[in-house]
């Protein structure tokens, strides 16, 4: 019915009335002569109807033959509708600039969609991509799909296979990432055990190699602990990879210099707000001037879609924070309250569960600040792998 | 005499067809929607045309199609739909 109506629209049809006559025979004359009439209504003498355009002209005949005066009632159509518009050629000029705009802006890319990349940072694809000449706003006839994907697989080795398809001004890249072989965790490159740090050591469990220090014993750092040569019966020597862990106590200085005089930083809660417009991939700074205090900044884009297509029109607002710094002087206990608590927390975070014992710990006051020095003994594993070098 | 002889001749090849009678005699064919449209095929002429009342001549008779709020949707050469609320659909020779 939508597709019947819309046909009438666009070749043009007109209302008419028929008065006096023979409304039946007037029917009958333009069934005959082959024009349409649609929605014939008789009420009151008087023949209502539609009729297309074109025939309006022809049925005066038929009225004369049936007696009837016919009278327009309404046109309806597309053709008509033009005719009204046809001397405002400002809109003419809108229309086929309308349509010039469209052309020219299908010519260009819009959105680069990315499928299947896992795990992969979109970002990088999307750098890679634009090192290979595929961005939103380039041009779509400059586009080698071949070329590009092949760009683009030599540019990220995570990717195993990528294929670039251009539909209308959407580019889609559907790519698949690379399943890396797990890495092998064994090692049969001669070696030997050293020692990585001076101290004391307290447990040995060796799983290959010759070990040559005891429980008990102190080592210097680079001190040999397992030896990977194995001299045979027959004697000839066997080189191995030598494996061992081997937990020595170590002593370990940690220092904190906490100053008298300190700054705090503080942020404006009111932020300068500037926006750029990227219009096919081409920034414009709506502001003038720069922020040179030193700032933090949220950013946020805005993007228009229509149909879930996004347009290539967005607005990049970054709201900037201004920093100010305020100096103050802090008294001597308060500093050592500070030094104090940073030393625990870089205890914590550095030794963790090696700790064994804390030394004592070693307070110097200059005119600057504190210093606060401790020492820690810890347990560690001090085993480290040192190639054998074997000249053939 | 020769119509009456063709149309006779068209209602024996009917049956030996095993065709509704009257198809092949130039009878018009009638579709019923319910009581709420009636398509007529084949030529025929209006002769009444209201809101209560649809009189049509075809070849072979004229149909009266009575009702209430009767309307002609489409009238072509070879054929006419009427739609409305339709009483009663009668034949007259």
């Amino acid at each position: 019915m939508f597709m019947l109506l819309l046909y009438r629209y666009i070749t043009a049809y007109v209302k008419f009335r028929g008065m006096g006559g023979f409304p039946e025979r007037f029917l009958n004359l333009c069934a005959r002569s082959g024009i349409e009439i649609w929605d014939p209504r008789i009420s009151d003498g008087v023949l209502y109807g539609c009729m297309r355009a074109a025939d309006y002209k022809k049925c005066r005949k038929n009225a004369k033959k049936a007696g009837m005066r016919l009278k327009l009632q309404k046109k309806r159509g597309l053709i008509f509708v033009v005719n009204r518009y046809k001397k405002r050629y400002g809109l003419l000029a809108g229309g086929a600039a309308f349509f010039a705009l469209l052309f020219f802006l299908s010519g260009f890319v819009w959105n680069v969609n990315i499928v299947g990349a896992g795990s992969l940072d979109n970002n990088r694809i999307l750098s890679a991509l634009k090192n290979a000449g595929v961005y939103e706003g380039c041009r779509r006839d400059n586009i080698d799909q071949k070329d590009a994907r092949l760009k683009l697989l030599m540019e990220l080795p995570e990717l195993s296979w990528a294929a670039i398809n251009i539909e209308n001004s959407i580019v889609t890249v559907d790519c698949r990432q690379t399943t890396q072989p797990p890495a092998s965790t064994e090692n049969y490159e001669p070696c030997n055990i050293v020692a990585a740090k001076d101290g004391r050591i307290v447990s040995i469990k060796t799983y290959e190699g010759t070990t040559a220090v005891r429980v008990g014993e102190a080592v210097t750092k680079g001190q040999l602990l397992v030896s990977g040569t194995v001299d045979l019966t027959n004697g000839s020597t066997l080189f191995k990879h030598a494996r061992s862990e081997i937990y020595a106590e170590i002593t370990r200085t940690l220092d904190v210099f906490v100053p008298f005089v300190q700054t705090a930083e503080f942020t404006d809660e009111k932020p300068i707000h500037r926006r750029v417009l990227s219009l096919f991939g081409l920034e414009i700074p709506l502001f003038l001037g720069e922020i040179k205090q030193p700032y933090t900044s949220e950013k946020s884009i805005w993007q228009p879609e229509i149909g879930g297509v996004r347009l290539p029109l967005k607005i990049t607002t970054a709201a900037f924070y201004k920093i100010h710094s305020n100096s103050f002087t802090i008294d001597k206990q308060t500093a050592l309250a500070q030094a104090q608590q940073q030393m625990d927390a870089l205890c914590s975070e550095q030794l963790g569960n090696t700790l064994l014992e804390k030394g004592p710990a070693d307070i110097q006051t200059t005119e600057k600040g504190v210093k606060y020095i401790q020492q820690f003994i810890c347990k560690e594993n001090i085993a480290k792998e040192e190639k054998i070098l074997i000249n053939p | 005499m020769n119509k009456g002889k063709k149309r006779f001749g068209g209602e024996k090849l009917s049956g030996l067809l095993e065709l509704p009678g009257g198809l092949l005699g130039g009878g018009a064919h009638i579709e019923l929607c319910a009581n709420r449209q009636a398509i007529i095929d084949g030529k025929c002429t209006v002769l009444e045309y209201s809101d209560q009342i649809v009189r049509l001549n075809t070849g072979s008779g004229i149909i009266a199609c009575t009702g209430t709020g009767l309307q002609i949707c489409n009238l072509k050469n070879d054929g006419v739909t009427v739609t409305g609320r339709i009483r009663a659909l009668t034949f007259d020779q």
